[in-house]
C-alpha cells in the first residue's frame, strides 16, 4: 500500500538527508556542555562510527524498496508484534517533531519575540508545515536542495566574517577530559543528529527506483554534507568562543554577534536566525510528514492529507508537555534521551535486519499477495 | 466555481492571519518609547553591600525637558540616570520604574566599573549582562580611575555623549592592538581560564566643568575578578607588543643625545613555550616588525645606510626593553597577564595538571627570551634630516 | 480561551473529518478520531492550566531505575 504516490529522485533524497543533519549544527550547546572546547573530537569519532549505522538504514531501504518502515516491521515481526512496535515508532516520530517544535518556539521566545506567547510562532510554523505535508514529499524535497546550498553559503560567509576572531589554539588541548565524557558525547551525536535519520526509512516508497550502489551514494553523500557542516560550525564556534563556549545556550548566535568587520559588517546574528528558521522548519516538516504517514500506515489508510492538520495540532499540543523548561530539555538531551532513542534508532533497525535475513525476507510479491489500497 | 470560491476564501483567511501574526504587535517597539543606552557604569554605593548604577542614554527628543528621570543630569544630547540597589537587576528595575521610556540595551557602547568596585570583584555583576539576550558581549569594558559615573557625566568638548566617545575611542585603539579593546567576552574567557590574569583598560576623567577630558590611564590587572594592580601607559606598551598584531603605533628610541620617532607599520609576535628540565618553563617571543622613520632628532654624524641599521638596533632594543619591563611588573604582581599558562595547558596538558597548583612559583621563575627583528624599508618623504644635511655640507 | 480551542478543533473537523465520512473512509475516520481526541484533550487540559504529566520524566525515571543514564 503506497500512502503518498509522489516520487522523489535520489538526489533530492540526498539533499533532504544533508539538510536534516545540518539543522543539528545550530543547536550545539548540548554537545559543548559535556566536552566543552573538545566537542569537535566526538563529532570526528562519530563520522566514522556512524558509517555502519547509515549502512544499516541504506540496507533496509534496499531490501524493502516499496515499503515504509512500519510496513517492514509488519512483514518482519508479524502483524501483531509489528503493529505494537509500529505504535511505539509513531510515538517516537511525534515526540521528535514535538521536541524540535519546542526548539523553534524557544528560540523565537528567547531572542526576538520575547513578549509574544510561545504558542504564536509554533502555531504559525505548524500551519505552514501541515500545508507542506498536504502537498506531499515532492514539495518538501524541492525546498531541501536549494536551502542546503544556501546553508553552505551561510556557513562559508560566517567563517569569513569571523576569521579575524578565530583562535585555533582554542581547539587544544585534546583528550584531557574523563573517558566517559567522550563516550557520552559520541553516544549523543550517534542518536541525536545521526540516528534521527531512521525517519527517512518512512520515505522509502516515494523514492524512484535506485540501484544499491546509488542508494549508498545518496545516503552517504547526504550524511557527509550534513556532518561536514556540523563539524565546521562546531570548529568555528570553539575557535571564536574558546572556553566560554559551554556557557551559552546558542553558541552560534553569540559567535555571529561578535562579527566586527567595519561598521557595516557587524551584528550578523540575523544570519543565524534565518538559517535556524530555515533548518528547523524543514526538520519539523519532514518529521510531521513522517508522523502523518506513520499514523496513516498504522490505521491502514492512504488519506494522509486529511490527517496532516490534526497530527500537526497533536504535535503542537504535545510539545509543551514534554519538558517544563529549556534547562531540563537540555539536561535530558545530554543524559537520558540517547538511551531512549537508542532502541528506536539502532537496536530495532538492527534486529529487524537480522530477523529479515534469518527469515530470508523480503519474499517475492505476487499480485494475489499485494494488499488492496484503502 | 466551487473550487474557485474555496481558493478565494482560503486566500482571504491566509491574508487575515498574516496581517494578525506578522505585524508583531506584542513585540513592537517604537523609537519614541525607547531610551537608547550609550553607556552604563557600576560603582559601590554609599550603603555597604549595594551598588550604584549610572546609565547614560541618548536624548532623541532634544526639545523636551529631561524626561523627569531619577537624578537626571547630562547635556541636552544625553540623559543620565542613577539608581542604587542590591543588584544590577534591582537598579535597572528602579530606572525602568521611574522612567516613561524603556531602556534599550542593544546600542550600549561601553560598560564601566568604578575602581573601588573593581577591587571588590566584578564577577557577580556580569551575570545579568551575560544572561540577557539584549545585552551584547562584544561591548568593551573599562575601569574608571575614580567613580564610573564620572565618565558618564563628563562634559566632553569632542562629543556630547561620553559613552559614544569611549566606544569610538576603544574601537580606534583596537586598530592599533586588539588588546586595547577588551570586550566582555574576552574578559570572561580569561576568567574561565582560571590562571591567566585578566586585564582591562583604565580611563581617567581630567579637567573641570565644560573642558573635561577622558584619558587612557593604563591597564587594570586582575586576579580572578578582583583588581590587584595596574600597568601604566608605558608598561602597557610592553603588554600589547608581547601579543603581536600591532599596527600603526609610534615608539620613540634614543641613544642619549639622539632621538628618533619610529612608526610601527606591523608587528607580529610568535610565542613559543617549552618545558625546562627542572620543571620550569621557557618562553620565547620572536618578534618581527616593519617600521618606518617618522622623526629624527640628531644623528648628525651618520650617513643614511648606517643610520637605518643603527635605528633598527635601537628599535629592537626598545621593543625588548618594553616587554621585559612589563614582564617584571607582571611578576611583581604575580599575575600572568600574558597568558603563558594557557599556552602551557594547551601544549603540555599532562604536565599542566601538576604545574597549575604551583603556577605562582613557575611564573616567577620563567625564562623569558625575546628575539626582535626590525626592518626599516623606508624613511618617509625625506631620507636625511635637516641636521644631517647641515652636517654633510 | 477554551471556546477558542473548541472552535478551532471544530473548524479542523469541518475541514478534514466531514469529507472522510462522506467518502466512507472508515479507517481514516478511525485514525482521525484517535488523533483528534488526543490533541483536543491535551489542548483543553493545557488551556485549563491542568498539569499534564511529562512522558519524558516517566522515561527518565525508567532509565534511571534500569541503572542507565549519564550523570547530569
Amino acid at each position: 500500500m503506497k500512502i503518498d504516490k509522489s516520487q522523489i529522485s535520489g538526489k533530492q533524497f540526498m539533499f533532504m538527508v544533508a539538510f536534516f543533519l545540518q539543522s543539528s549544527a545550530l543547536l550545539t550547546s548540548f554537545l559543548a556542555g559535556i566536552t566543552k572546547n573538545e566537542a569537535w573530537i566526538p563529532v570526528v569519532i562519530d563520522i566514522v562510527l556512524c558509517i555502519p549505522l547509515i549502512f544499516l538504514y541504506r540496507t533496509l531501504m534496499v531490501m524493502f524498496p516499496e515499503k515504509n518502515f512500519l510496513q517492514v516491521l509488519d512483514e518482519v515481526y508479524g502483524p501483531v508484534v509489528g503493529k505494537i512496535i509500529g505504535i511505539s515508532y509513531v510515538w517516537f516520530f511525534i515526540t521528535l517533531a514535538a521536541v524540535n517544535l519546542i526548539d523553534i518556539g524557544d528560540f523565537a521566545k528567547i531572542t526576538f519575540t520575547t513578549e509574544t506567547p510561545r504558542m504564536v510562532p509554533t502555531l504559525i510554523c505548524v500551519l505552514v508545515t501541515v500545508w507542506a505535508v498536504r502537498h506531499g514529499i515532492k514539495v518538501i524535497s524541492r525546498y531541501s536542495k536549494l536551502f542546503t546550498i544556501i546553508e553552505f553559503i551561510i556557513v562559508g560567509v560566517s567563517i569569513v566574517l569571523l576569521f579575524n576572531q578565530m583562535d585555533f589554539t582554542n581547539l587544544l588541548p585534546v583528550f584531557t577530559q574523563p573517558a566517559i565524557k567522550y563516550v557520552q558525547s559520541v553516544h549523543i551525536i550517534a542518536t541525536i543528529p545521526c540516528g534521527e535519520l531512521v525517519i527517512f526509512l518512512m520515505v522509502t516508497p516515494c523514492m524512484k527506483k535506485l540501484t544499491p550502489r546509488e542508494s549508498t551514494k545518496y545516503w552517504f553523500g547526504g550524511v557527509a554534507m550534513g556532518m561536514i557542516v556540523l563539524l565546521v560550525v562546531l570548529l568555528r564556534d570553539i575557535a571564536v568562543l574558546g572556553k566560554a563556549l559551554h556557557l551559552f545556550t546558542l553558541p552560534g548566535l553569540v559567535a555571529l554577534r561578535l562579527v566586527n568587520l567595519g561598521e557595516a559588517l557587524s551584528r550578523m546574528e540575523i544570519i543565524f536566525a534565518v538559517a535556524l528558521a530555515m533548518l528547523l522548519f524543514f526538520k519539523i516538516t519532514v518529521l510531521c510528514y513522517v508522523s502523518t504517514i506513520a499514523v496513516a500506515q498504522l490505521f491502514g489508510t492512504t488519506q494522509y492529507k486529511r490527517l496532516a492538520v490534526i497530527v500537526g495540532i497533536l504535535i503542537m499540543a504535545y510539545a509543551p508537555t514534554l519538558y517544563p523548561s529549556s534547562v531540563e530539555h537540555g539536561i535530558s538531551a545530554q543524559t537520558i534521551v540517547p538511551f531512549i532513542w537508542t532502541p528506536f534508532q539502532i537496536l530495532l533497525p538492527l534486529l529487524t535486519y537480522i530477523l529479515a535475513k534469518i527469515r530470508k525476507l523480503p519474499k517475492a510479491i505476487t499480485p494475489a499477495v499485494k494488499k488492496q489500497e484503502v | 466555481m466551487h473550487a474557485h470560491l474555496k481558493r478565494m476564501v482560503t486566500i482571504f483567511l491566509l491574508l487575515s492571519m498574516l496581517i494578525v501574526f506578522l505585524t508583531g504587535c506584542w513585540d513592537s517597539r517604537t523609537i519614541e518609547d525607547q531610551l537608547i543606552l550609550t553607556g552604563i557604569a557600576l560603582d559601590v554605593a554609599d550603603d555597604p553591600g549595594k551598588i550604584s548604577v549610572t546609565a547614560q542614554a541618548a536624548n532623541i527628543q532634544q526639545g523636551k525637558a529631561g524626561s523627569g528621570e531619577t537624578g537626571g543630569e547630562g547635556s541636552n544630547e544625553s540623559i543620565v540616570m542613577k539608581a542604587t540597589g542590591d543588584s544590577l537587576t534591582a537598579c535597572l528595575t528602579e530606572l525602568d520604574r521611574d522612567s516613561s521610556q524603556k531602556l534599550l540595551f542593544h546600542h550600549n557602547q561601553i560598560r564601566l566599573f568604578g575602581i573601588e568596585l573593581a577591587e571588590q570583584g566584578i564577577k557577580k555583576h556580569l551575570d545579568l549582562i551575560m544572561r540577557d539576550q539584549k545585552a551584547r558581549l562584544e561591548v568593551p569594558i573599562a575601569i574608571v580611575d575614580g567613580r564610573g559615573e564620572e565618565a558618564l557625566t563628563a562634559k566632553l568638548s569632542e562629543m556630547p555623549l561620553s559613552g559614544l566617545f569611549l566606544g569610538n575611542n576603544f574601537e580606534a585603539q583596537s586598530a592599533i592592538s586588539p588588546q586595547y579593546r577588551v570586550r566582555l567576552i574576552d574578559f570572561v574567557q580569561r576568567l574561565l581560564d582560571g590562571t591567566a590574569a585578566p586585564v582591562i583598560p583604565i580611563i581617567k576623567v581630567t579637567g573641570e566643568d565644560d573642558k573635561q577630558e577622558i584619558k587612557m590611564a593604563g591597564m587594570a590587572v586582575f586576579h580572578d575578578d578582583q583588581m590587584i594592580g595596574r600597568l601604566t601607559n608605558e608598561e602597557t606598551v610592553g603588554y600589547i607588543l608581547s601579543f603581536g598584531n600591532v599596527k600603526k603605533y609610534n615608539i620613540v628610541v634614543s641613544d642619549g643625545q639622539n632621538q628618533a620617532g619610529l612608526h610601527i607599520a606591523t608587528l607580529d609576535c610568535k610565542r613559543e613555550v617549552t618545558l625546562r628540565q627542572d620543571g620550569g618553563i621557557q618562553v620565547s617571543l620572536t618578534i618581527t616588525s616593519v617600521v618606518s622613520v617618522s622623526e629624527l632628532h640628531g644623528f648628525k654624524e651618520m650617513k643614511p645606510p648606517e643610520l637605518l641599521k643603527y635605528l633598527e638596533n635601537l628599535a629592537q632594543e626598545e621593543i625588548k626593553n618594553e616587554i621585559t619591563d612589563c614582564f617584571s611588573v607582571a611578576q611583581t604582581l604575580d599575575a600572568d597577564i600574558f597568558g603563558f599558562c594557557t599556552m602551557v595547558s594547551k601544549k603540555y596538558p599532562k604536565q599542566w595538571n601538576e604545574m597549575k597548583e604551583r603556577w605562582s612559583e613557575v611564573f616567577s621563575d620563567i625564562d623569558l627570551s625575546i628575539q626582535v627583528k626590525v626592518r626599516i624599508p623606508e624613511t618617509g618623504q625625506i631620507v636625511q634630516s635637516l641636521e644631517m644635511e647641515e652636517n654633510m655640507k | 480561551m477554551v471556546w477558542a480551542v473548541i472552535g478551532g478543533f471544530a473548524l479542523i473537523a469541518l475541514m478534514d473529518f466531514l469529507p472522510l465520512i462522506r467518502r466512507k473512509k472508515w479507517r481514516a475516520v478511525a485514525a482521525f478520531v484517535c488523533t483528534f481526541c488526543a490533541a483536543l484533550t491535551l489542548e483543553v487540559l493545557m488551556v485549563l492550566n491542568i498539569e499534564i504529566p511529562s512522558v519524558m520524566s516517566a522515561w527518565e525515571s525508567f532509565i534511571r531505575w534500569l541503572g542507565m543514564g549519564y550523570a547530569a
